[in-house]
Parts: C-alpha cells; sequence; structure tokens
C-alpha cells in the first residue's frame, strides 16, 4: 500500500552535506504494522516526516519517491496532498508537550481534524470527537473536550494525538516514538492503546524507535536502521529468532540485559558516525566487534540472505 | 478571567504609591529649593507664587506630611492652578487630553493594522519579493528620525502641493461648520502627524510580527496541524498566528510609554494641541502644577496601557487565564 524507494534526504550543515537517509526503502502492507528502530540521530523521524512531506524546510529530498496507492506523494499537488494526510495517513509525534496547539481547545483541535476531511456539522464533529476520546480512554470527555493541553499530563496528551490521528480511520498510522516522552507505565498502556486500535480499525502502523521493546510489541516485520541507513529488515518472528547483523544482535543483546535487569550493561561502545564524513565502507565498522580490514573499504549492499529477510554487512552470507 | 483582572489591578496600588512617590521625590531633588527656583528664573511672576508653590506642596512641612497630601491629591486628581493663567491644572488637562487620545489611539490601530499583516506575510513567504521589499522599507524606517521625517512631509505635502495643512488640528473658522465638516476638517489635519508617527512604529512592529510567526512556524504543534491536512490558511491565521501574537500584545503595553514620552516632542512639531504640547511648554514656563499634573496623567495612561495588554495577553492564552 505504502512503497518508500531510495528515499534520500539531506541537509545542508556548516560541516558540509548531511544525509540523514541514504537510499531508504520500506513497504508498508495493508494491515499489518512495520518497526522501524535504530538509535537516536539515525533518520527514523526524517523517513517518516518524508511520507507526509513534512520535512523541515531546510531538507532536501535529492533521490526517491514514496508511493501511496501506487501515486507518488512527492509529485502530489498541495490540494491533492491535504487530503492524504490526516485522512489516508496520520502521525503522532514523540513529543506530547509540544505537540498540540496551546491557546486552542482539545475540543476545537480534534474537530477540525474531522471537518477537515469530512462534511459534517459542528455538533456532529463534537459528538464524534467525545466519542473519540472515550476511545482513547480519557475520562470525563465530555469536560476534557472544553480544556485546554496546558491542563493534561503527557500521557493524556498523547492519547489526545492519538484520537486525533484515528479520527478519520486512516489507512496508515506513523507514530514517531510515540512512548519516549512518558514514563513507563504510561507507556505500556500508550502501546496497548495503540495495539487496540490498530486491531479494531484494520490500519498499518509504522512504529518507530529506539527501543526494541516498544517495537516488539506491535510490529510484524522490522527494518533496523544505521547512521541513514537500512541494515537489516526482516518479519520480527525472524528478526528476534536469527538476527544477523552485528548492529542488531547488540542491540539485542543490550534489550535482553535490561529485561534481566543487569547491573553491568555490555552497551554499544562509541557513536553513530559522522553523517556528513560517511566512509566508503561500513557504517557501523567503527563499533563493530566482528569487523575486519574488508569492512573497511568494501561497499556494502541490503541482501536477501533468507527469503524475506535482507542485511547489509558482506560478513553475512546466504 | 476576573480574578485574574482584579489581580492585575490590585497590583497596579502598589505601582501607583511608588510613582506618586518619585515624582515627589524628583520636584523635591530638583536643584536648589523648588519655590528660590522658580523665583530667581523667572522675575516677572509674582513673589506670591513662592508662597502658592509652598502651599500647594506643603514644603515648610515634614516629608511623610507632604507625601500624604500630594497622594490625597493625586488621587483626587487636584493638582492646583496654572502659574500661566490661575485656571486648574485638571481643566487645562482635559481639555488637551482629547486630541492626544485620538492621535495616539489612531495610531496605534494603524501600526497594528498594517504592521500584524504585513509581519505574517513576509514570515509565511520568507525570503520572497516582498519580504525582501518590506526589510528594506524597515530599515528606512527604523534610521528615519521623527522629527526630520516630519518636517519632510510638511514640506512635500504642505508647501509644494498643498494637500495636507502644516500643523494644528482645528482653525478658528472650524466654529463655523457643521459637525461633519469640522470631523472631515480634523481628520484632513490628522493625516501627516498620524503618518509621521506611525511610520517609525509600523517598521518596529512589523519586523517583530515577523520574528515571532518565524519563530512560531516552527513549532511542533504547527507541523502537527500540517499533519492534519489543514487548509495553509487555517494554519496560518488559526494555529500560528494567535500564538504569534502573544509577544506583540506585549510589545503594546510597551510601546504606549514610548507613545505618550514621544507625544512632548511630536505635538510641539505638529502644533497638536494635545496635553504633550501642553507639557512641553509647561516646562518651558515653569508652570510647575500643571508640569506636575501632566506627569501624573501619562503615567495614568501607561499604566492603563499595560492593563489592557495583560488582560488582552490572558484572553489569548488559556495558561495565563487560569493560573
Ligand atoms: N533541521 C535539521 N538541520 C540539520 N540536520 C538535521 C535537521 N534535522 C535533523 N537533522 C539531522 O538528521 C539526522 C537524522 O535525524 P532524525 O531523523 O531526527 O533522527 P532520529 O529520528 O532517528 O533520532 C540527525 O543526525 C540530525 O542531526
Ligand atoms: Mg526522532
Amino acid at each position: 500500500m505504502l512503497e518508500i524507494k531510495e528515499l534520500t534526504v539531506k541537509f545542508k550543515t556548516p560541516q558540509g552535506e548531511l544525509k540523514a537517509c541514504d537510499k531508504v526503502s520500506l513497504k508498508i502492507e495493508k494491515g499489518k504494522n512495520l518497526g522501524l528502530v535504530g538509535e537516536s540521530g539515525c533518520g527514523k523521524s526524517m523517513t517518516c516526516l518524508a511520507i507526509l512531506k513534512l520535512l523541515p524546510a531546510e531538507a532536501q529530498i535529492t533521490w526517491g519517491k514514496i508511493l501511496f496507492k501506487d501515486e507518488n506523494i512527492f509529485k502530489m499537488d498541495s490540494k491533492k496532498l491535504r487530503t492524504v494526510r490526516g485522512d489516508k495517513i496520520s502521525m503522532i509525534f514523540q513529543e506530547p508537550m509540544s505537540s498540540l496547539n496551546p491557546v486552542i481547545t482539545i475540543g476545537e483541535q480534534l474537530t477540525e481534524a474531522i471537518m477537515t476531511h469530512k462534511q459534517v456539522t459542528q455538533s456532529e464533529a463534537k459528538k464524534q470527537a467525545i466519542e473519540l476520546l472515550k476511545k482513547v480512554k480519557i475520562d470525563k470527555p465530555e469536560a476534557r473536550f472544553y480544556e485546554y493541553p496546558h491542563n493534561l499530563s503527557g500521557g493524556m496528551r498523547q492519547r489526545v494525538m492519538i484520537a486525533m490521528a484515528i479520527s478519520l480511520k486512516p489507512d496508515i498510522l506513523i507514530a514517531d516514538e510515540p512512548t519516549t516522552a512518558l514514563d513507563v507505565t504510561t507507556q505500556a498502556q500508550v502501546l496497548e492503546l495503540l495495539d487496540e486500535l490498530q486491531r479494531e480499525y484494520n490500519m498499518s502502523v509504522l512504529i518507530v524507535s529506539h527501543d526494541f521493546g516498544v517495537i516488539a510489541r506491535l510490529a510484524d516485520s522490522i527494518a533496523v536502521m544505521y547512521a541513514g541507513e537500512i541494515v537489516e529488515y526482516a518479519s520480527s518472528e525472524d528478526l528476534f529468532k536469527n538476527p544477523r547483523h552485528p548492529y542488531t544482535k547488540a542491540l539485542l543483546v543490550s534489550l535482553k540485559q535490561m529485561q534481566q535487569k543487569k547491573d553491568n550493561l555490555t552497551v554499544l561502545k562509541g557513536a553513530v558516525c559522522d553523517l556528513t564524513k560517511l566512509p566508503i565502507g561500513c557504517r557501523f565498522k567503527p563499533r563493530c566487534s566482528e569487523a575486519d580490514a574488508e569492512c573497511k573499504n568494501k561497499i556494502t549492499e541490503l541482501v536477501e540472505i533468507n527469503k524475506g529477510h535482507f542485511v547489509r554487512c558482506h560478513k553475512c552470507k546466504k | 478571567m476576573i480574578k485574574y483582572i482584579a489581580k492585575r489591578l490590585l497590583l497596579m496600588v502598589p505601582m501607583l504609591l511608588g510613582i506618586s512617590l518619585l515624582t515627589l521625590l524628583i520636584m523635591h531633588l530638583s536643584p536648589g529649593d523648588p519655590t528660590s527656583l522658580r523665583y530667581g528664573l523667572n522675575p516677572e511672576v509674582s513673589g506670591s507664587a513662592r508662597a502658592q508653590l509652598k502651599e500647594l506642596y506643603n514644603l515648610d512641612k515634614p516629608f511623610v506630611v507632604q507625601y500624604g497630601c500630594w497622594l490625597k491629591r493625586v488621587v483626587t486628581l487636584d493638582f492646583g492652578r496654572s502659574f500661566v493663567d490661575n485656571r486648574p491644572v485638571i481643566d487645562k488637562i482635559k481639555e488637551r487630553l482629547p486630541a492626544t487620545l485620538l492621535l495616539q489611539i489612531s495610531a496605534l490601530l494603524l501600526i497594528f493594522s498594517i504592521a500584524i499583516p504585513v509581519g505574517v506575510l513576509s514570515a509565511v513567504k520568507q525570503n520572497s519579493f516582498f519580504d525582501k521589499v518590506t526589510t528594506f522599507l524597515v530599515f528606512i524606517g527604523f534610521a528615519t528620525p521623527t522629527f526630520w521625517l516630519a518636517l519632510m512631509l510638511m514640506r512635500l505635502f504642505s508647501f509644494e502641493l498643498e494637500w495636507f495643512p502644516v500643523s494644528g488640528m482645528s482653525p478658528w473658522y472650524a466654529q463655523y461648520m457643521s459637525l461633519p465638516q469640522r470631523i472631515g476638517d480634523i481628520l484632513w489635519h490628522l493625516v501627516l502627524p498620524l503618518v509621521t508617527l506611525a511610520f517609525t512604529g509600523l517598521a518596529s512592529l512589523s519586523r517583530y510580527v515577523r520574528y515571532s510567526m518565524l519563530e512560531v512556524i516552527r513549532q511542533d504543534y504547527i507541523r502537527t496541524a500540517r499533519a492534519k491536512g489543514l487548509a495553509e490558511n487555517r494554519i496560518i491565521f488559526k494555529h500560528a498566528l494567535k500564538n504569534a501574537l502573544l509577544p506583540v500584545v506585549t510589545i503594546l503595553g510597551m510601546t504606549l510609554p514610548a507613545l505618550i514620552g514621544g507625544s512632548f516632542i511630536f505635538e510641539t512639531i505638529f502644533a497638536w494641541p494635545g496635553m504633550g504640547r501642553l507639557g512641553y511648554m509647561s516646562i518651558m514656563q515653569y508652570d510647575y502644577p500643571t508640569v506636575m499634573g501632566v506627569g501624573i496623567i501619562s503615567v495614568f495612561l501607561t499604566l492603563l496601557g499595560i492593563l489592557i495588554s495583560d488582560i488582552l495577553y490572558a484572553a489569548i492564552d488559556p495558561r495565563i487565564r487560569y493560573e
């Protein structure tokens, strides 16, 4: 239903050209959830924003296309694009605190979304909005309707964002780190809510996180991103059972250690490489425990090593 | 909201107390004894003025008593009689206030009704031709001294083109006109001072709106509005502008004192019969009671302006309202 093909996003920075996404290709199928995981700064948000053409003004899409129902989103005029945004594809963001307009009531922010895409009266829209607030488990929805965002906690605001995002029963919901800014209990509740809604509406969720635990909860298939590239892509089952890329393995090890509450975590050493000075060879090499001399200069392609299991590492053979 | 306004009003009481104390102190701090100063510098005025001044401000009593009496006068708006024509100061101010308010309020309205659309447009179309032209004009606006602009406009539009009167507000023959004619005549006199006054204010405010708007457009909630598929107009005028106006409203409160302060010189250039010109003349004539009266009324107006901007702020921003 949605196909991202070789998406390349660049920024011009004082240090030089920064490649935030480098030929990222992903596919989202109807009713299936895709997880996108990777350390912060690896280009996850830029990938998401590109889908709705919401990239910051400084960003340049230098290559690639995004097909939604076989139509290139980048080629749509602004009117056509608006019919996709919010209605067919909607999005929730990492920061619930700043994602709602502070000077407009919750109710109005909800009803305007509905009324933009549907021919309904004000009172009908209000009824639907209150219904939605109930659906995302906000208490006293009738009263909340008239309140402003600052009266709500972070978790509640994220629920309002979710209510807004599902208000038009979209085909795809993009959730960019929806729980990162929330405390642990709220995180679990919000994830459960997303899971419930996904099944009820039969939508596809693109769930993005730096945390494998969050992804595991929802995703049918998972893409692992590193320094602007997809380094591994497989079904969830495959990926958890048989991770191949050293980066994926390292992430899974640290997840396991977190779950077992070990004190001495063998966390990944070092930081993501500088996106303005990308090496020719493998971008993960400096941090990789399995790297050898060949990794440095050999261009690594994303290779299908098993059916539906892609890895970008020349040491992983079929 | 009512609670908020009440709180604001209460907060003004200590402010007024402080300001009245300050004005009295300033009079005391002026070099020498105010009575001898007046007496010494202006020998034409009879010696009784000295006694009058002493009595007016109770200068022979302890300071606390002086302040108490002064406060009572400030509250009852009784500033004594003018040394120049012996009329009650408050009557003289009452005559002049409408002209000042007419000029200031119409200038404010003009500034805001032009600066906001201009600022919004140049922010939304950042780096466009329109934005560049306004940026250029803004720099000219900043760099132009008001008095110079006033004289140039007078020269071009009054002397050479003869489109507008040179100065004044209502000539002697206005009393023979019908009411609509008189209003038209006043508006006709208003054009040049208004344009001059608005010009500089326009430059800074439109820049401010542009800056504030650019800041807001980058915010997450604007991205959310876009992600919902809202039309661009709604995003700009509903979601962005409301937020961008918050700092602008604060500016409104700060512009007012500047406008009132500037009116001393400004009204004199245009011979505009307002309170500023009265104040200026009184200073020149050592008319102590009138100077003090004009000062206090200016302070009242400033505080009123700040109160209005506070209320506007609360009307836009719910976070303030429910504090
Ligand atoms: N406005 C911007 N200007 C320059 N670089 C940016 C900008 N926004 C993001 N980037 C860079 O793009 C890269 C990818 O960012 P992002 O997609 O937000 O990462 P993630 O969501 O995975 O944490 C980062 O390295 C970041 O520094
Ligand atoms: Mg991100």
